[in-house]
């Protein structure tokens, strides 16, 4: 399998996640958003892991490029984590507006981080790395 | 090879992106205001209202939005864009205040000086962003689109100045085509559609969790879109119908992705796009029945309510992104800079005076009042976008 094709599916799956979150909020539905979000958290959080773990580090080593698009991915991964953070403030505190407000900040910042890496840094690692051990690597850290 | 557009430092500084916003603000309540005095007093000059409209607030916008997207979205950057872009816009807004001038005295010196600001102002510009766009080598249907949008627009202002500077005497000569048709194809559908579906085929999807456009569309659409435009003087009708079959596919294909979208919520921003969709299927009918003004103000609804679901999108995202890089701690994010309650208010004017262009139309409703809502409708943006950068300015931390 390319890692493309199984990057990409975890963005997928991640982006129903939050939209089901989504509407559990605004239903008012804590206890079953509170569920759906920690689902989405932890989902996303393993896909940064396998990011940062295992494709960042051999694209680095094999590409030698290291202060190009892996840092901006980290540092934009770092961004989606604090507002991971606020949202489960916001779900603790049952405050539906500033979930919303948070949540949408969240869904472009990850929306234009997921599109550059699938459409330059995936089809980049393909080439120049061996996708089927890299998956097989990646899987070891758990699935969605 | 190190990819390009994926460095922090290559997204431009929000000022850059500010000042084609809120002068394409002004100009687009200004624009409006003109429409309803001229239809209150009962004497029309259309030249003097649609390009306060079409250069003064789309062009202004959609420049604006280039400068970020090219180095963001296409991978294209533009080296030390701070002084590109405000000299751009200085010039532009100079431009088209006289070019408005000068449609209304009808005087040559004004026209003169109204085309070499223009000219002056736009063609750089617009011919760095193309070669810019033309050098990269991985391209996506957006940036592919995007390359065909500026083309389109470049061949528009040159077609434009032509056909003012023949008509208006400054060039003694004649021209063998109809070089105002191509004008105004090239710069509705060549420009402003086209560049509306390319940036479509990429942030439909991302805002709303949709499935992607159609491959056909999002490769074919904006290379024919041209391809027609420009063969309109020698095709005619085929190249009309095969225009409105293009951008009504586009319609089509974006409003059942829409209405596939993950995101399900009640959004305004959604609702707009929609609108416009609607808006530019109607356009489509009044250009095949050869209804000139009614296809203008159809089409002109079909960009102003794309362009104001993107802007707020952007801008608040912009705000939070900057002051979130800069290491504000809990920067606001998207409804605490621009609340929803005030994008729904102006998703219910915008709306009203949409509806308003039908029902005036049908003659039940005198047509000065649907200006008078648009106007109040692009300034409600105005209040709301410009509270936004306020509140930027405010929390930016100075290095
Ligand atoms: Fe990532
Ligand atoms: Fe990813």
């Amino acid at each position: 399998m390319h890692i493309a094709q199984y990057l990409t599916e975890e963005h997928r799956k991640c982006d129903e996640e939050f939209a089901k979150v989504e509407e559990a909020v605004a239903a008012q539905e804590w206890d079953k958003a509170k569920e759906l979000f920690e689902k989405f958290r932890d989902d996303t959080l393993l896909h940064f892991r396998k990011e940062e773990e295992v494709l960042f580090p051999t694209f680095e080593e094999t590409t030698g490029i290291t202060m190009g698009p892996t840092q901006v991915m980290r540092h934009e991964h770092a961004q989606a984590k604090e507002l991971l953070s606020r949202l489960e403030e916001a779900l603790n505190a049952k405050d539906k507006n500033t979930f919303m407000s948070v949540g949408e900040s969240l869904m472009i910042l990850i929306q234009q981080h997921n599109m550059k890496e699938e459409q330059i840094l995936y089809p980049m690692s393909d080439q120049h790395l061996d996708s089927e051990s890299m998956v097989e690597e990646m899987s070891k850290l758990g699935e969605i | 090879m190190i990819p390009k557009g994926l460095s922090l430092l290559q997204a431009p500084p929000f000022s850059v992106v500010a000042v084609f916003f809120v002068s394409g603000l002004a100009f687009g309540f200004l624009g409006f205001s003109l429409i309803a005095y001229y239809l209150i007093v009962g004497s029309f000059n259309l030249p003097v209202a649609v390009h306060a409209l079409t250069l003064g607030f789309a062009a202004s916008i959609m420049l604006g939005a280039l400068f970020q997207m090219l180095p963001v979205v296409a991978g294209a950057v533009i080296e030390n864009p701070r002084p590109k872009a405000y000299t751009t816009s200085a010039l532009l807004s100079l431009g088209v205040l006289s070019l408005m001038l000068a449609f209304h005295l009808g005087d040559r010196n004004i026209y003169l000086i109204a085309l070499c600001l223009l000219l002056i102002a736009l063609l750089p510009i617009s011919v760095l962003m193309l070669y810019k766009l033309l050098k990269i080598k991985s391209y996506t249907p957006t940036s592919q689109g995007m390359r065909f949008a500026l083309f389109s627009f470049i061949l528009a202002i040159g077609a434009g100045a032509l056909h003012l500077s023949v008509s208006r005497g400054l060039l003694p000569m004649n021209l063998p085509i109809n070089l105002f048709e191509l004008h105004v194809g090239l710069m509705l559908f060549g420009w402003v559609g086209v560049l509306i579906a390319s940036v479509a085929f990429q942030v439909v999807e991302m805002f709303f969790i949709t499935p992607p456009y159609p491959k056909y569309l999002s490769k074919y659409l904006p290379p024919s879109a041209v391809v027609f435009t420009l063969l309109l003087p020698l095709l005619g009708d085929v190249s009309k119908v095969a225009l409105a079959l293009l951008f009504t596919l586009f319609a089509i294909a974006t409003l059942r992705n829409l209405l596939r979208r993950r995101r399900k919520l009640p959004d305004p921003i959604v609702y707009l796009w929609i609108e416009g969709m609607l808006f530019l299927l109607l356009s489509a009918a009044a250009y095949l029945v050869n209804h000139f003004l009614a296809f203008l103000v159809l089409y002109g609804v079909f960009a102003l309510s794309v362009i104001t679901a993107m802007l707020y999108r952007i801008v608040p995202f912009l705000v939070w992104f900057h002051l979130s890089n800069q290491g504000v701690v809990g920067a606001p994010t998207m409804y605490e800079i621009v609340p929803v309650k005030n994008i729904w208010l102006n998703f219910y004017l915008h709306t009203a005076a949409s509806v308003g262009v039908l029902l005036s139309v049908l003659e039940l409703l005198p047509a000065f009042a649907v200006p008078l809502i648009y106007a109040a409708s692009t300034a409600l943006m105005g209040f709301n976008l410009g509270r936004a950068m306020l509140l930027y300015r405010r929390l930016y931390i100075r290095v």
